[in-house]
């Protein structure tokens, strides 16, 4: 990532996430990331570990570092399309947000963040009503 | 709980053409709520992140 897009995304975070919620990491280096704190509506705090190796040219994947449990117990971790989880990360979930036929360079990481924070929602559901994510966040047809 | 039961239905029903409402982020609580179509004075309308699907747009 250019110096000149790196200060762009700074700029649009520093505008609308709260400073203490997020953080660059590594950026002078071959794996660079951005650790984001994430609260969603019932007040739970999760970790999104954004990779930007290849940020902006390619999705970048995020992980949620917390230990992810479906509604069954079964830890969360494998390739899921019902859950919309395309891997996993030192044990963590790797989520879908954009898919490589929608990604653009111009989209911005906080537009990656929203995507992974209705997830983050949309998880609590499948947790509290027992639906599969995808019954809420259909794929793209 | 009653909350997110309806904003979990507001989106399945976004997908599906069936609801009025646009989906915001509201950077100052954080939060995903709801507003009339069109109506939303805070935030940041997100409806287009789900609305053709979840991984598009």
């Amino acid at each position: 990532m250019t110096q000149q897009r790196l200060q762009a995304e700074k700029t649009v975070l520093e505008q609308r996430l709260k400073p203490n919620t997020y953080q660059f990491v590594d950026m002078e280096t071959q794996k660079p990331y951005l650790i984001v704190g994430a609260m969603t509506n019932s007040g739970h705090v999760y970790t999104l570990k954004i990779m930007l190796e290849d940020f902006p040219y390619q999705v970048p994947r995020v992980c949620v570092m917390n230990e992810l449990r479906d509604k069954n117990g079964k830890k969360l971790g494998k390739v899921s399309g019902p859950m919309h989880i395309i891997g996993k990360y030192e044990g963590h979930p790797l989520i879908c947000h954009y898919g490589s036929f929608s990604w653009s360079p111009d989209v911005s990481l906080y537009k990656v963040f929203i995507k992974c924070r209705l997830w983050l929602e949309m998880y609590e559901e499948h947790l509290r009503s027992g639906k599969p994510i995808d019954y809420y966040l259909k794929h793209q047809s | 709980m009653e909350k997110e039961k309806s904003l979990a239905q507001t989106v399945r029903q976004m997908q599906n053409d069936q609801n009025a409402d646009d989906l915001v982020y509201d950077e100052n609580s954080g939060e995903f709520v709801q507003a009339p179509r069109g109506m939303a004075t805070e935030g940041t309308v997100v409806t287009e992140m789900t609305d053709k699907g979840y991984a598009g747009v």
